[in-house]
């Protein structure tokens, strides 16, 4: 398999995991279950990808360029990618458990999915303080 | 130690509870789990192009986590076969984890020498793959001697609730694949490879298996002799469903045929044929 198969079959994964998450009643128990699965099959994803690739980067995790030299080899770059959509979703599900369980209204809650989306710790930040402003409403 | 014995497990020797488990809890969820594991290394095998002894070099982990989720679901049914005190006791919490851990170590070793793009056994190209193989001997040892252990306990129990011919064919389930799988594995892994004769490469062999079409290949033998323990009790329970007047008979004549197959396969490889 080409890595930007890969690439697109990640993307598109995570794409409907969250399109799932956003419009689906938050009181319906399965959407978050199947954003799970499809956490799994990114994780699986990601595993794959740096067996694979783990041994062919040059670099390191001790300095920046090190980093930056890791992610010249495509199947180490890609394995980065997929890391982020898996976890900005698991984020993302556990994002929808708590405003369920707050009831958090969706308006409040789906620019904070696009943000996590986007921007993973950017939104789960905005998340946190609709959060607090919630808690400090029903409290 | 008897007094720390509840008057329910004095009164009857398997308490309803446990007679009802059909399969060691853990045991079942870590074969499961090795089961779940060839997701990510089938993907991996589409997506590395590097190559061990001509095939995928993800193909033998794969392989690895099959055999090992088909032993752990085994040994998660004859763990429940066990005599209630050896069950519970410190020997049967050993025979859940020494297994789990081994395995565990095994398919560590097996990923990390594929991921740097290494062959894991016969590899003596450093020390660290040299004392790594090593180690993985004993640990594969470990694995066949939690066999012989169960087959004993089991052999001894009179209690057992199995019938006596199959409660005869999971302790010669057991005996069997021990002894073939230490001869035949001992010396398969005393050599230098797998091949006897023929070409050196697991291109042409066969599907999924990869066994040498060419020439010998000491792997059949290893592979039967480790799947007396499912062959021989599967044959158990058929000859118990068949009404034989002998059963007990019949199953060690099924024993002693199979035994003689794995003896034919491990001389037709030593003799450079093919198995198929």
């Amino acid at each position: 398999m080409e890595l930007e198969n890969v690439f697109s079959m990640a993307s598109t994964i995570a794409a409907i995991s969250w399109l799932v998450l956003a419009v689906t009643p938050l009181r319906w128990e399965w959407p978050a279950k199947a954003a799970g699965v499809a956490t799994l099959v990114l994780a699986a994803t990601y595993v794959a990808l740096i067996v694979s690739f783990w041994s062919r980067g040059e670099g390191g995790f001790d300095s920046l360029s090190s980093v930056a030299s890791l992610f010249e080899e495509p199947g180490l770059l890609l394995a980065g990618w997929v890391h982020y959509l898996a976890f900005d979703l698991l984020v993302g599900i556990w994002e929808r458990g708590e405003a369920a369980r707050l009831r958090i209204h969706r308006l409040a809650l789906v620019p904070c999915f696009f943000l996590t989306f986007m921007f993973g710790p950017a939104g789960w930040l905005s998340f946190m303080a609709v959060r607090h402003y919630k808690e400090a409403s029903t409290s | 130690m008897s007094t720390l014995a509840t008057p329910l497990s004095e009164a009857s020797p398997r308490p309803a509870t446990a007679s009802m488990r059909s399969l060691q809890p853990q045991l079942s969820a870590v074969s499961a789990v090795f089961l779940a594991a060839i997701v990510p290394f089938a993907i991996a095998a589409s997506l590395d192009d590097r190559l061990v002894n001509g095939v995928n070099i993800w193909i033998k982990p794969i392989k690895f986590l099959g055999s090992l989720a088909v032993y752990y679901a085994t040994l998660a049914w004859l763990h429940v076969q066990l005599p209630t005190r050896t069950r519970e006791g410190r020997l049967g919490r050993a025979l859940v984890l020494v297994p789990v851990l081994i395995g565990v170590l095994e398919m560590t070793w097996l990923v990390l020498t594929a991921a740097v793009g290494e062959p894991s056994h016969f590899n003596r190209s450093a020390p660290i793959y040299n004392i790594s193989y090593a180690l993985a001997g004993v640990g594969a040892t470990t694995l066949v001697l939690a066999l012989l252990t169960m087959g004993i306990s089991i052999a001894r129990d009179r209690a057992s609730r199995l019938s006596p011919a199959m409660k005869l064919s999971v302790v010669l389930g057991c005996a069997v694949s021990f002894l073939a799988t230490m001869i035949t594995a001992g010396y398969l892994s005393s050599g230098a490879g797998h091949w006897v004769g023929g070409v050196a490469s697991d291109a042409a062999g066969l599907p999924l298996l990869g066994w040498s079409r060419s020439g010998g290949d000491l792997r059949v033998a290893h592979f039967f002799s480790m799947h007396a323990l499912q062959a021989i009790p599967l044959m158990g329970f058929v000859i118990g469903r068949s009404g034989l007047r002998q059963p007990r008979t019949a199953v060690w004549l099924a024993t002693g045929a199979y035994t003689a197959f794995i003896a034919w396969t491990f001389f037709q490889a030593l003799a450079g044929r093919p198995f198929l």
